[in-house]
């Protein structure tokens, strides 16, 4: 297992290497593509997502059945069809049918199924040339690197990078600077090739079953190049690439388009049934064509209730884009030993093994922003939380340390590392911290325990860590008597959730809910309710929030079903209560928590902007000294589309708001505490910082703990949680 | 292959020549009368065609079985378009039997000819046609939306294996 010092200087050099191209060019396909999803329109979007996901639901249900008609198929029309059980045969299969051709040389198009079974190599060594036409690929084959995103393998190489790669490589007259002469160099070199070439090689974004076709979707042209120019065409795709029918192809030329690039449609989509009968360029009488099926682990995850989901993906990239993480560090980090990005933990789990995807599993932090953008509706997320419970399973850190052992009272087996532990545990930490407040805090801050933090749990010296109040927020409730709303102005009564945060570090915001609603007329209650559940989650200790779900579930039922509206300010709970909690509680019970808990600012949203509750007790501009908002929404916020709301609020009490493009800050949770991403972590803040402080504001504001613990570290400024700000004066 | 619709959709083909124009393709309606004259005022000689059926006068010197020379040396392809996708700016070229391919990608500069009756309103409708055009033995189609493209070299830039330059010329 690599140490953490280690995987914090891989990704500290990666950062300085790689990290300025990888986060210019995601973030630029990232805006393209909310740009081009707004004028697809959010119905029109849905529509198609879920038209594509239940195409791959029946087509993964029915893929032994779909494997044998597209055989058929491609067979009746005059090509060949081999089924490779791993990357070994097919290699054998491919060298095979490159040697039968006579070839010594093969144009290839874009194919990430084939840089998974390392094709290049397993020809070059029966001494073929093999040429990468997409000029992506072209420039990791010269760098002889391996893919940094799905889509863009090259993402990560710079134009001047690029240059001097072509400058090392070809036998220039002079230099070539600008990205027209690189590409016009580019296309003139491989025209030559493709022209020498007597194979050229696909993959297959799409198969169809029943008229044996194949979709290729490019934007330089070069797969059609390919496939016109040379008379034998061998095309390699994973067996999940099959549809049923040509018209199942409408809904994912659009999605995989507006997804991956942000464009409507990519500029060359082709949808043919080889062999074409466009007669071959180089003079031969007739096409061949093998199409070359891969199953390498994939029947396996057909059988695998976690893994099943990920043969949905079409490859598109819009998990990686929309990541945080990725786009600081990209994909020779954050990713395997072919597939990169959120959605690469499922596909190297099932492909290259569980061991692969456990080098960088840990970079997803379940922020959540990638949820929405995939297109076929894949929880990504929850992949990795499944993957990362049965890593954690195969350690073999036995916990000795009775001490250790008390503060961490989870329900896991053996081998889960002491650092997902401690942070998997964090509300018993809480709670015995706020127990022996000021003392632990004291204590918590001296250099010999941040050193034996650090040693023991991966607690990295150079973040504050969180100071535990001595009087909880409950204890502060029950103090002043419960809830001072004598003459309620609705029927509605509220259940305040007093999550770990609040309860125990950021009591202060726990109070301004309480007024913020108090003042609206509504009378609160805060219940002893157990933690959610999230912490353990993001560490992978599903079981353990699978127990929390049903404790909360259990805590809050009687209150739901008298009527109350449960409330909750920590938004990462609340997403436990409204997603999450789907895979843990019978129907019934999930049902009756997410349909009645609310974000507490949605709360409010609905009461004032709904009901017309008169919020004039609210503070406004006048009573704060300042209009200017600058806002970063929680990701799972966003996620849940609920930041609107909190703007709606505040520019109904005459507020302006500015709000923050960051997908997320970098901290969520734990993932900014562990001392081999810290330094990620900082970086991702950084982002947000940088954002933050090119705004004119008189307040800034987060909703979450985390967001607001990172964004006092990277700005020199401490945000107030909303309702601290809107609280009556 | 079957005319698509019966009577011209004047806001279906004004819908289609703004989404070209998004994806910087130019376009022009031309009678039928007019098309030969047009066409020669939008190539750039040596041109190359695929064979356009009857009714278009090329201009002699324009072969329309090109080798693979002549489409290395070509200027300006010619072709026939199957569809027009109004609500993309595409336009769908059947590659087979003939060498609308190649000749729609090896030169800089593609022409299309595109029936107004031919323009459909959208993706699924296209799929729709192209299934049943694939049930009677058509085997080969491409959905060209703008000209070819890259972002792999650091920025932008148009004209990678297929053309810079696009135009789709509509007969009606």
């Amino acid at each position: 297992m690599t140490s953490k010092r280690d995987t914090a200087a891989h990704i500290r050099w990666l950062m300085e290497t790689e990290g300025e191209t990888v986060k210019h060019n995601t973030t630029v396909i990232n805006q393209r593509r909310y740009d081009v999803f707004e004028e697809m329109g959010e119905e029109a979007r849905q529509d198609l997502r879920s038209r594509a996901r239940a195409i791959k639901e029946d087509a993964i249900e029915r893929l032994p059945e779909l494997v044998e008609q597209l055989r058929e198929s491609v067979e009746a029309n005059g090509g060949t069809v081999y089924l490779a059980a791993d990357a070994a045969d097919a290699n054998r299969h491919i060298a095979d049918l490159v040697a039968e051709a006579g070839a010594e040389s093969v144009v290839k198009s874009k194919s990430m199924t084939t840089e998974e079974i390392e094709v290049n190599d397993a020809l070059e060594s029966g001494g073929v040339e093999v040429h990468e036409t997409d000029l992506g690929e072209l420039v990791i084959q010269l760098a002889g690197e391996k893919p940094s995103h799905i889509v863009g393998p090259s993402l990560h190489k710079s134009k001047p990078e690029i240059a001097a790669l072509f400058d090392e490589h070809f036998d220039l007259e002079e230099p070539l600077e600008s990205a027209e002469e690189l590409t016009a160099f580019a296309r003139d070199y491989l025209a030559e090739r493709i022209e020498e070439a007597d194979v050229g090689m696909t993959g297959a974004n799409f198969l169809v079953a029943e008229t044996g076709s194949l979709a290729l979707i490019t934007n330089e042209g070069n797969a059609r190049k390919v496939v016109e120019s040379t008379d034998t065409h061998i095309a390699v795709a994973g067996i999940e690439k099959i549809v049923p029918s040509l018209t199942d192809l409408a809904p994912f030329f659009e999605l995989v388009a507006s997804s991956g690039n942000g464009q409507s449609i990519t500029s060359y989509t082709s949808v043919f049934s080889p062999p074409v009968n466009t007669p071959p360029l180089d003079g031969a009488d007739e096409r061949a064509f093998h199409l070359v099926l891969i199953d390498n682990g994939r029947s396996e995850m057909r059988e695998d209730e976690v893994l099943r989901e990920t043969l949905y993906c079409v490859r598109c990239s819009a998990c990686l884009n929309s990541c945080a993480n990725f786009q600081h560090v990209g994909g020779h980090a954050f990713g395997g030993e072919t597939y990169t990005g959120g959605i690469a933990t499922g596909w190297e789990a099932g492909i290259h093994g569980q061991d692969s995807a456990a080098t960088f599993n840990d970079l997803c932090t379940g922020c959540s922003r990638c949820v929405n953008q995939c297109p076929v509706e894949i929880d990504i997320p929850w992949i990795n939380t499944a993957v990362r419970d049965r890593v954690n399973r195969t350690g073999d850190d036995a916990i000795l340390d009775p001490l250790y052992a008390g503060l961490t009272p989870d329900i896991e087996d053996g081998g889960i590392d002491h650092q997902k532990r401690l942070f998997g545990n964090f509300e018993t930490l809480a709670r015995v911290g706020s127990a022996l407040a000021p003392l632990s805090n004291w204590v918590g801050s001296l250099a010999p325990s941040r050193y034996l933090l650090e040693r023991l749990a991966g607690v990295d010296r150079r973040r504050d860590l969180p100071t535990f109040q001595r009087e909880t927020l409950r204890e502060w409730f029950a103090a002043r008597g419960g809830t001072h709303v004598r003459e309620p102005t609705t029927d509605r009564r509220v259940v305040l959730y007093p999550d770990t945060a609040t309860n125990y570090i950021d009591v202060e915001r726990g109070k301004a809910a309480v007024a913020v609603l108090e003042s609206l007329g509504v009378p609160v209650e805060i219940p002893a309710v157990p933690s959610s559940g999230r912490a353990p989650l993001s560490q992978g200790m599903v079981e353990t929030a699978r127990e929390r779900a049903h404790a909360v579930d259990a805590a809050l039922a009687d209150h739901l079903d008298a009527g109350a509206d449960v409330v909750v300010v920590e938004p990462s709970d609340l997403a436990m209560f409204r997603d999450d909690y789907e895979k843990f509680l019978p129907d019934a019970s999930f049902d009756r928590l997410s349909s009645n808990s609310y974000d507490l600012l949605e709360y409010v949203y609905g009461l004032v902007v709904q009901e017309g509750v008169d919020p004039s007790a609210l503070a406004g501009p006048d009573d704060t000294g300042g209009a200017r908002v600058a806002y970063h929404s929680h990701c799972q916020q966003r996620t849940m589309g609920l930041e609107a709301h909190t703007v709606a609020v505040l520019e109904e009490l005459g507020y302006e708001v500015q709000t923050s493009s960051a997908e997320c800050c970098g901290m969520a949770g734990s993932f900014g505490y562990k001392s081999q991403y810290y330094e990620l972590a900082m970086e991702v803040g950084e982002s947000l910082g940088d954002q933050l402080s090119s705004l004119e504001y008189d307040h800034v504001l987060t909703s979450g703990t985390s967001c607001g613990e990172q964004v006092a570290a990277v700005l020199d400024d401490d945000p107030a949680h909303v309702a601290e700000l809107i609280a009556p004066r | 292959m079957s005319r698509t619709n019966n009577t011209v959709d004047r806001s279906l083909r004004s819908a289609f020549r703004d989404r070209l124009a998004a994806v910087d393709v130019d376009s022009t309606v031309v009678s039928r009368d007019a098309l030969a004259d047009t066409l020669e005022t939008r190539l750039t000689e040596p041109a190359v065609a695929s064979d356009l059926g009857d009714g278009v006068d090329l201009p002699a010197a324009i072969g329309t079985e090109p080798t693979l020379a002549d489409l290395r040396a070509a200027a300006t392809g010619i072709t026939r378009a199957r569809l027009g996708v109004a609500s993309l700016g595409s336009i769908v070229v059947s590659s087979s039997p003939g060498l609308d391919g190649p000749v729609s990608l090896f030169p800089p500069k593609h022409v299309a000819i595109l029936e107004a009756a031919d323009i459909v309103a959208d993706l699924e409708t296209a799929l729709e046609l192209l299934a049943a055009d694939f049930a009677a033995g058509a085997n080969d189609v491409v959905f060209v939306t703008g000209p070819s493209s890259t972002g792999d070299m650091g920025e932008l830039v148009v004209g990678v294996h297929g053309p810079a330059e696009m135009e789709v010329v509509i007969v009606e």
